[in-house]
Formats: C-alpha cells, structure tokens, sequence
C-alpha cells in the first residue's frame, strides 16, 4: 500500500512537470528567444539558449508606436480599474445591504448580462458609437457623420457596470456584519463614507481580485479596438499595435528577424504575466469565491 | 446605474434583434427583409454554407469542452494531493490564460510558418527527422491546432475552478466511507464527482459559452481557411458584417448563436435539476 502510494506520487511529479512545460512551452520559447541573437535562434533544438541583451532591438520597438501604446493602453486600465470597482462597490453595497421592492428582479437583471457574450454585442455596439448624437459629426439624431468611430471615447464608454464586479461584491459585502455600518451612522456618516471609508478596507480581496481581471481583460483587448479604432495609431492599444509592429519583420517564406518579432512579443506579455505572479494568490482567492457561491 | 447597463446591454441587444431582419450595408439606410436572413442560414446557400459554419462551431465547442473538463478534472485531482510545488504547476497551468488571444495567435502564426526556418518545422525536424508541414494550409492539422490554442487559453481556468471545488469537500466524507471499506475508485465515483456537479455545472456553462468562440485562429492565422475549415461562426459574423458590410446577416447570425447558447444553457440547467437536484 505504501509503495503504491510512492509510485503514485512519483507519476503525479512526473506528469506534472512534462504538461506543465508543454503548457508554458510556447510563451517560453518566445521569452528566451528575445534574448538571443538570429543565429542563436535558428540553432535552438527545444528551446532557444539566450546569449543576448540587444537593447537596439528593445528600442527599436519601443520608438515604434509601442511605448505610446504602453501609456495608452495603462490609462486605459487605470480607468477601467477606477470606475469598475467603484461602480461595482455601490452596486454591491446596494444590492447586499439595502432594502427595496424589486431589488431581486433588478439584481437578476444585471446578472443576465454575465451570460450575454460580448463577442456577439460587437456589431449593435459599432452602431450604436457610429450613431452617437452630436459627435463626429453627426446631428441630434445620430445621423450625418460617423460618431465616436475611429475617435478615443469609443474605448472608454462601454463596461463602466460590470454584472460581474457587482455580483463579486455583494457576495463579499453578504459576508460583513452590518454592525460596521450601524456605528459609522451613529457618528453621521453618509452612505459614500460608509462604502468606502469603513467597508472599503475591509474588501481588500476582492478588490485586488477584480483590479487583475480588469487590468488583463483591458491590456489583453484586441477585438473591439481593432473594429473601431482602426486608422488612429495614436490610440492603438498594444495588443493591437503589436499586431502591425510584428509583422512588419515577418516573412512567411523568407528569412524572418526572429529575436526582433520575439522582443516585441514579449514587450506586449510581459506585463500580465508579472502582475499575475505578482498578485496571484489574490486572484485564485477573489475567482474562486465568486465562483463557488453562485 | 440601471439606465446605463440598461443602454450599453439590452439596447444593443434590441438593436441586434431588430436587424436581423433587415438588409443593410452602412451606406444606404437599411431594408426591412423580414426573415430573409435567417432564411439564408437555414437554407442550401452556397452549398449549405452557413449551416456548416453552425456544424463546424459547434462541432469544435463540443470538442474543446470535453477536452477542458475532462483534462482539466483530471489535472485539478492530480494537483489535489499534498505535493511540494504545488503552486508552482498551478501556475504554470494557468499563466497561458494571462495572455491575449490575439497577441498569442500572432505568435503561433509565425511558430507555425511553413519553410523549414518555421519554427514548429525546425525543432520537429531536429528533434525527430520530421519533414517541414506547412501548417497553415493543412486542412487536417489546422483545425486540431485551432482546439488545442482555445483548450491551452482556457484550461487553467477549468484547473483552478475543480480544484477549489475539490479543497471544498469535507474530509469526514471520505473518511467515512474509508472505513466502510471503499477503494479509490469507488471514493472518486461516490464522493468526488457528486460533489463536484456545482462546479461542473458552472464550468460547463461558461466553458460553453466560452468554447463557441473560437475567433482568434481564424482572424489572425488562418482567414479562415484552409477550405473553410476554420471558419468559425463568430468568424463568420465579423466576416459578413465589418468584411462584407452585409449587417443584417452577420446579425442574424448572431442571434442564432445566442439562441443556440440560451437553449444549451437551459438545458443544461434542466438536466442538472432533474438528476442532482441542484
């Protein structure tokens, strides 16, 4: 019996450690290889072996659009971050610890758009920017011109309520007692003290938790900018910047500058990898308590 | 709050309904066709074009899926036992999910060239005398490569979900059954799995959601190609709507996906209460 366990244990080791390499296999080829000189790369068996800091290669790519994407793309986030938490913070306040007729019904409604892919909203939500009254030129009605399309509040103006930040916080404010309040009301303090100055701090999980969702869904957006925002390279975000940077070094057939593409892969991936590593414990907390009680 | 969800959520939605039943291209105002759209998906159309588009995507939903759940289960057990390291390989399991779809595509479109300076042709051919495949136009290959990228970005999440799942369940259970003389087998088919039917539940929903898709390969690989093989329903609304400025169409197609995802949902739903009760 103990043996059996032995071998058993033996076998997870050795599973674990093959698919965990072939999981991370792919992006690690690509980290070692924008370390690496062209030669250097095409002698790789399994992976590259870096010999390498060629900083003209990081340079090269950052004065080529993708560090005004880095601050582009960051602001972006930041602002995400900032309005989804707060927004989600009240939401979840209102929907944990008030009472109101209707509140189930509105609450079941804004759960409804968790189960909506967005990927499908992609085509009325182009319309409804290219229609948007007294922008981009166009009239009261929404007509005339071509609206917020191709202009920078088209990546700002969508997602401000996420059902998602809001469910994830009424379970957490579920879990607080009332008591909190109660106090903070004897001494007059208003409803937005009372969300963010005493229940504030104590929400520091999900807080986190949600800041990591936000900042890799909005750093990782490639799909609705690449619609609506095409023709503005002042607004690219990277994951769309890097797209026409990469290829530009990119031959199919010929000979492809592969530590140059694999340096500008790894400009636009490093950040969600390092806040990942850096606030995972936060993340796998804040995921799975959203999860698990719905 | 509710005016706003209400404006950027439901009035997209209304937008989408209504034009699926119109003809419009942007340029001109739109043409009220009724069900001309739908009809067009449903019908022999090009060689029942559309509704192998449909076959297609769910086709590989269903695959990708399995592949999650099942893989994904079996690592999260695995994973579940006291081992050193343990942390480390969950990581690993899920640091692919970090990354953008899109980005990763590039970067598996260049791995995937097809001369023997491709990166994928270079090390198989040095590791195992495999001749370069030009990966891209293989119509065999490309499809499987399209599961494998969707079930590599999402699997992850599968692993850290099961595992939670399984830290949930009560020890006493196991030890109980334990002395009655149950073996593993048995622990995992009595205790493990109905334990599990939340999770699985909420898993499978989201999964499915998230299975049908599959964009990134044929946006940025493939085009869709070779032979249509991954022309993916989402593919194919982007495609006809912002390609073909045919938005009525893409529209309707659309709407069928979300109808197909509504109906599996319910299903799903349903089938869980009627046997587990949940």
């Amino acid at each position: 019996m103990k043996r059996r366990r032995l071998i058993l244990k033996i076998l997870s080791y050795l599973f674990l450690t093959i698919t965990s390499f072939v999981m991370i296999y792919p992006v690690l080829f690509m980290a070692l290889g924008a370390f690496t000189t062209n030669d250097r790369f095409l002698e790789a068996t399994i992976l590259p072996i870096p010999n390498t800091l060629n900083l003209r290669l990081f340079q090269r790519a950052l004065s080529a659009g993708v560090w005004d994407s880095y601050v582009f793309t960051l602001e972006r986030c930041l602002f995400y971050i900032f309005v989804t938490i707060v927004v989600g913070l009240i939401g979840g306040y209102i929907f944990s610890k008030l009472r109101f007729p209707g509140k189930n019904k509105v609450f079941l409604l804004f759960l409804s758009g968790m189960v909506m892919p967005s990927i499908l909203m992609l085509v009325p939500m182009f319309l409804q920017m290219a229609w948007f009254p007294l922008a981009g030129g166009n009239d009261i009605l929404g007509q005339g011109g071509r609206g917020f399309i191709g202009d920078w509040p088209v990546l700002f103006v969508y997602g401000w309520v996420s059902p998602f930040a809001i469910f994830l916080f009424k379970q957490s404010f579920d879990m607080l007692p009332t008591e909190y309040e109660d106090a903070a009301k004897m001494d007059g303090a208003g409803i937005f003290t009372i969300i963010f100055r005493v229940y504030g701090p104590l929400l520091k999980p999900p807080i986190v938790a949600l800041t990591i969702v936000i900042f890799l869904g909005v750093w990782n957006d490639y799909l609705w900018p690449s619609l609506t925002i095409a023709g503005r390279p002042e607004y690219y975000p990277i994951a769309y910047r890097i797209q026409s940077v990469i290829l530009s070094d990119y031959s199919p057939v010929g000979t492809t500058d592969y530590p140059a593409v694999m340096v500008r892969t790894f400009l636009a991936t490093w950040p969600p990898a390092a806040v990942f590593f850096l606030l995972q414990r936060y993340f796998v907390q804040g995921l799975v308590a959203s999860g698990l009680k719905g | 709050m509710v005016i706003y969800f209400v404006l950027t959520t439901f009035v997209p939605l209304a937008f989408l309904v209504g034009m699926s039943f119109t003809e419009w291209n942007i340029i001109s105002p739109p043409r009220w066709v009724g069900l001309q759209n739908l009809q067009k998906i449903f019908s022999d159309f090009d060689n029942w074009f559309y509704l192998k588009v449909i076959g297609r995507t769910v086709l590989y939903a269903i695959a990708i899926l399995t592949l999650n759940i099942v893989g994904g289960f079996f690592v999260a057990l695995i994973l579940n036992q006291s081992l050193k390291g343990k942390g480390l390989f969950r990581t690993m399991w899920y640091l692919p999910s970090v990354f953008s779809g899109a980005v990763i595509a590039l970067l598996l479109r260049i791995y995937l060239a097809g001369s023997s300076q491709g990166v994928l042709n270079m090390v198989l051919n040095r590791l195992f005398g495999i001749p370069p495949v030009d990966w891209i136009y293989n119509p065999t290959w490309m499809p499987v490569i399209g599961v494998l990228f969707v079930v590599w970005q999402g699997i992850g999440f599968t692993v850290i979900f099961f595992l939670a799942g399984l830290q949930g369940i009560d020890e006493n259970l196991y030890d109980a059954a334990r002395i009655d003389g149950a073996n593993d087998v048995q622990l995992l088919r009595y205790i493990t799995i109905p334990q599990m039917i939340p999770v699985l539940l909420f898993i499978s929903v989201t999964g499915m959601i998230g299975s049908m898709q599959m964009w990134e390969v044929p946006r940025i690989i493939t085009a869709g190609g070779p032979n249509h093989m991954t022309y993916t329903l989402v593919y194919s609304i982007q495609n006809d709507a912002f390609g073909n400025l045919e938005f009525g169409l893409g529209t309707a197609q659309s709407l069928v996906m979300f109808v197909m995802l509504l109906v599996f949902i319910g299903w799903q739903l349903n089938q869980y209460r009627r046997q587990y009760g949940v």
